[in-house]
């Protein structure tokens, strides 16, 4: 059995609970701006950082590039809120978001001499794919109060997880699915919160440790799962943008909520698709 | 698709009936000053043509399941003395590792287990090789994995009357090198079987 009790306990439910409390502690009205901004962030941050630990996915000093990923998270749910802070102009927040992603890419990027494409390719290409991720992201947060937005995120997270355990990897598998558990922590607490900016600044934090989870998987497996399970996951949440737009967005209630959570489930369906076809071995006979 | 888990490990060798490759021959070194060899030293090139490197992975559960990988992929020396076995040295390619199951072998390349992209080698050099109970020998050496170096001592059977013939078996704790993914489910035993020239 790949996933055992005291496993899901510890990386997935722990993750949810503590996400939970940190994000309903922050919330309270007492801390005003600051704690609704960083809540959020934060909740994800310690939740997943928990379960990693839990876990013991590697140690506290990092002595391989994927190893840094944690850290990175940290990095990204202390800049996330700062970044998306409503005066911040839009010159200033992408170049936040750039910064971080460059910090974090800068560990996660292996130099190992056999690297194809390059090193430097990984490096540009995963700070702009981060970037605009998150670019494209936060304007969401405000769009969509209440639970469906952080429920479509953890929904992704978890599809990370499953692609990575496609892919062989059961180490990275569970990065993803402790994110999903804190995510879903966070998602709980929203439902009773229809604040606006109740998951504002969550958007980074989530960005780096899903796609940074998706990267060092995709480095390190032998599996045949295609490049493109790893590039569709993350982007399934900007789906969303269409329910925003036209008919769609005069739906309301039941049909809203369905809507929104088919439209970034057929990438995510898409996704694994294709990662389970490409870890089925061809016979032709 | 149940990613099975099985695990591995290390190394050694000697070798067998293979022709020694390099055997110096003290007449014909004239006034050329001698090399600091014995004379009577004979070093066997391993290879995966005359030496096999297998380990075995059980889960950790009512029925073990035990799964069986080899490596295909390695090089190494042992020198013999007259009749003994004096030092024996091993490099495996990590990233060469096979089993039966694809899922598995990509599994065990993984950094789950043997990470070969961040520890393409692993690799044993013996530091003592004395004589042991029943009519074995132990070797004892440096077992290098995941970048972690550990003193291990296995017993062999070593014949050396026609080439080198060797066969050992014993088991390491994978724990030890920070292979410790899995727990639950892999047993951290991981049983080695070498075998040379046989």
């Amino acid at each position: 059995m790949p996933f055992p009790v005291t496993d899901i306990v510890y990386g997935c439910l722990a993750p949810a609970l503590v996400a939970g409390a940190v994000v309903w502690a922050l919330h309270r009205k007492s801390l005003g701006a600051a704690g609704s901004r960083f809540g959020a962030s934060a909740a994800l941050a310690a939740g997943f950082f928990l379960g990693y630990r839990l876990l013991s996915l590697s140690p506290w000093m990092p002595e391989a590039h994927w190893q840094w990923l944690p850290y990175a998270v940290l990095l990204a749910a202390v800049v996330g809120p700062i970044v998306t802070a409503p005066r911040g102009s839009w010159p200033v927040r992408i170049g936040s978001c750039a910064i971080v992603a460059i910090a974090a890419a800068w560990f996660l990027v292996p130099a190992w001499e056999k690297l194809e494409p390059s090193r430097l390719v990984y490096l540009i290409g995963w700070v702009v794919y981060v970037t605009s991720l998150t670019a494209l992201l936060s304007p969401l947060t405000s769009r969509f109060p209440g639970p469906l937005l952080p429920v479509v995120l953890a929904a992704t997270l978890l599809a990370g997880g499953m692609v990575l355990f496609l892919a062989d990897i059961l180490r990275f598998a569970w990065i993803g699915v402790a994110g999903a558990g804190a995510m879903a922590g966070i998602a709980t607490v929203a439902a009773f919160d229809k604040r606006t900016d109740a998951i504002a600044g969550v958007t980074l934090p989530f960005a780096v440790l899903l796609a940074g989870a998706l990267l060092v998987g995709r480095l390190n497996s032998f599996s045949d799962v295609p490049w493109v399970s790893y590039l569709l996951v993350p982007l399934a949440p900007l789906l969303l943008w269409v329910g925003t737009r036209g008919r769609l967005s005069t739906l309301t209630g039941a049909r809203r909520a369905v809507v929104c959570a088919v439209l970034p489930g057929l990438p995510l369906a898409i996704a694994l698709l294709l990662a389970a076809l490409g870890t089925r071995p061809i016979t032709i006979s | 698709m149940k990613p099975l888990s099985g695990v591995l490990t290390v190394l050694l060798l000697a070798c067998s009936g293979c022709a020694p490759q390099v055997a110096v021959d003290a007449e014909n070194l004239n006034n050329v000053p001698a090399p600091s060899v014995d004379p009577l030293d004979t070093q066997i090139a391993l290879t995966p043509e005359n030496t096999k490197v297998q380990f075995v992975g059980t889960h950790a559960a009512a029925d073990p399941n035990p799964r069986t990988g080899v490596f295909e992929q390695f090089s190494g020396t042992a020198t013999i003395d007259g009749s003994a076995l004096t030092s024996l040295e091993v490099e495996i390619q990590t990233d060469s590792l096979s089993t039966d199951i694809e899922k598995l072998t990509n599994h065990l390349k993984s950094p789950d287990f043997f990470s070969v992209n961040e520890h393409p080698t692993a690799t044993f050099q013996s530091t003592s090789i004395s004589a042991g109970d029943d009519g074995k020998t132990n070797i004892t050496g440096d077992l290098t994995l995941l970048g972690v170096t550990k003193s291990i001592t296995f017993p062999a059977e070593i014949s050396t009357a026609d080439g080198l013939s060797l066969k050992s078996e014993f088991t390491i704790d994978r724990t030890e090198f920070g292979m410790d993914f899995g727990l639950q489910q892999v047993e951290k035993e991981v049983a080695m079987t070498v075998t040379v020239g046989q």
